[in-house]
């Protein structure tokens, strides 16, 4: 299994286009993939399910990839949390997250 | 299970579209499902299946239900309208609550998305549509909570 976590940046949170978007690149892969984030887990290739967590600016996110891809699964979608996700391109640390 | 049909009744009153004619590319490319939009005559938001709600955004513009039938659909109001952050969006229902189609769910103030620049377009999609097929839409003028604009034969499984 492959865990990371990611913090959202998104000022909008888990909202339906980054879902649906986060879903479809998770069903390239074979892996299983879940998502973790207050208290309740999603499946990721769900676009309902991971709206279904709640999860909005600052949530943490933690991602567990299990199958026999799970190495380029978990790579490639914590490439897509990282890149493409946030809208700005602007990393917010703890601090803003708190403002 | 035997295979169902599932008709979606018109979430809005105005003229259907397809999914392709959002100005949205999640929703027009099909990233998020198969489905219809309304391009809205007025404000009132009807539930399109007999179901439950699963989630509502705080943002009060989505709302994700499932139907009776086990299928599961997002309703979407509008393009970007997670930007008014809930202005303009009075919910009737909650997450957990069961909804018969044509209920009335929730009012929308279109006028005030449209003077924000924003489409008021409505769009209910089936977010699993490896698990229908047979899909046909009725194009044209619907009434919101009467009309069906979308049918298709529900093979996955999952009922309630």
């Amino acid at each position: 299994m492959k865990e990371f976590t990611y913090t959202i940046v998104d000022k909008d949170g888990m909202h339906a286009r980054p879902a649906g978007r986060l879903a479809m690149c998770a069903k390239q892969f074979a892996s299983d993939i879940r998502v973790t984030a207050n208290g309740k887990t999603a499946d990721g290739k769900r676009l309902i399910s991971l709206m279904m967590l709640g999860a909005v600016l600052g949530t943490t996110l933690t991602f567990s990839v299990t199958g026999e891809d799970e190495e380029k699964a978990a790579l490639e979608v914590e490439r897509f949390c990282r890149t493409q996700w946030n809208p700005t391109g602007v990393v917010l640390n703890d601090e803003t997250l708190e403002n | 299970m035997k295979n169902k049909i599932e008709c979606l009744i018109a979430p809005c009153t105005g003229k259907t579209v397809p999914l392709s004619a959002v100005p949205d590319e999640v929703f027009a490319n099909g990233i998020l499902g198969e489905g219809i939009a309304i391009e809205p005559a007025d404000g009132k938001v009807f539930a399109p299946v007999d179901g439950i709600i699963t989630s509502v955004t705080d943002s009060r513009h989505a709302l994700t239900l499932m139907s009776a039938n086990g299928t599961d659909l997002l309703l979407h109001i509008g393009v970007d309208t997670v930007s008014l952050a809930g202005e303009g969006f009075c919910l009737h229902v909650a997450l957990g609550d069961r909804i018969k189609a044509g209920q009335p769910i929730a009012d929308v103030d279109i006028a005030l998305i449209r003077s924000r620049g924003l489409s008021a377009i409505c769009s209910i999609v089936v977010t699993e549509p490896d698990k229908i097929e047979n899909i046909e839409y009725h194009p044209g003028d619907c009434i919101g909570g009467k009309d069906a604009v979308m049918c298709y034969t529900v093979t996955g499984k999952g009922a309630l």
